[in-house]
């Protein structure tokens, strides 16, 4: 009878003890490698060389800044990690942010890796201006990470300093 | 009377609770806290320093004399329990590091406010030192030219 019962008890807590790894696995860190900043910077912006890259060039590629200081000799940049060349819909948006909400709320980012995997290769970075506010909300809401680039020139409109910094989430 | 008191009785059972926690970060804006700002000195500290360590400002006032950053952290969390259902969340904090230049772009002030349990920005003259209040300053431009 007691040795049943010792049995019956150890059987319990090699269950417990099981179910407590798989949720030790279950639990994960988020993987930062594809929206870290210095990833970002090489995969998406690697021809900003300081001392060499012009303004134009910059204007060309980037597209009219998000904000310009000191006379136009700064200028600063918006930039959202988004899906590639497409407006998302509603319903896309939608499953985005309960996925997200998801995955924050129950610590387990499987699906946001995931999309931050699939977001290095087809993503791209999309500059968010007053202009554009309103018609890529969607996106801007949905952003995987969001990122301050600013780019400071010489009066020869010659890149001489620029800093990227991941400003969110 | 069954009626009353089951009405009694889900009235009294309902309950709400906020428990306080450490301030940390769930979502949002990388916060600007103090070793994030520690480089920030004043009357030494150049715009284009702040510029590249911290990014774009969220708010550029008084032609581009004051720079306003806007970051929000978790202070507590509440749950509310009733008959039957519950819900619960994060309180949170906002944040504001409010930094002034002085004519050459150099940092003459800069502070860190906080905003109990509100999310909303302060009214723009808060943000503003006494002698811009008084009127010495240009006035106010919400965003940077672009």
């Amino acid at each position: 009878m007691r040795k049943a019962s010792v049995r019956s008890c150890c059987r319990i807590l090699l269950i417990f003890l099981s179910l407590l790894s798989l949720m030790a696995c279950a639990h994960g860190n988020l993987d930062e490698t594809f929206v870290s900043a210095p990833y970002v910077r090489e995969r998406w912006l690697p021809y900003l060389v300081d001392g060499k890259t012009e303004r134009n060039e910059i204007i060309q590629r980037l597209g009219e800044p998000s904000s310009k200081f000191q006379s136009g000799t700064i200028l600063g940049y918006r930039l959202i990690l988004v899906e590639e060349g497409r407006d998302i819909s509603e319903e896309e948006y939608r499953i985005i942010l309960v996925n997200l909400e998801t995955a924050y709320l129950n610590r387990y980012f499987g699906w946001v890796d995931e999309r931050r995997k699939l977001l290095s290769e087809k993503g791209t970075l999309l500059i968010v201006k007053e202009q554009n506010k309103e018609e890529k909300l969607l996106e801007i809401l949905s952003r995987e990470a969001e990122y301050s680039l600013v780019l400071v020139f010489d009066d020869q409109d010659i890149l001489t300093t620029n800093s990227l910094r991941r400003i969110m989430p | 009377m069954k009626i009353l008191l089951a009405f009694l009785l889900i009235l009294f059972s309902s309950a709400c609770v906020v428990i306080p926690t450490p301030e940390h970060r769930d979502h949002g804006r990388v916060p600007c806290d103090d070793e994030k700002t520690a480089f920030m000195v004043k009357d030494t500290t150049t715009k284009e320093e702040i510029l590249l360590k911290l990014g774009e400002p969220d708010l550029v006032l008084n032609q581009e004399r004051t720079f306003v950053y806007r970051w929000e952290m978790v202070a507590a969390y509440f749950f509310v329990g009733g008959y039957g259902a519950g819900a619960g969340g994060p309180i949170q904090r906002s944040h504001f590091l409010i930094i002034e230049f002085d004519d050459n772009n150099i940092v003459s002030r800069h502070e860190v406010r906080e905003s109990v349990f509100t999310s909303r920005t302060p009214p723009v003259e808060t943000l503003k030192s006494p002698q811009q209040s008084s009127g010495t300053m240009p006035p106010a431009s919400p965003k940077p030219s672009s």
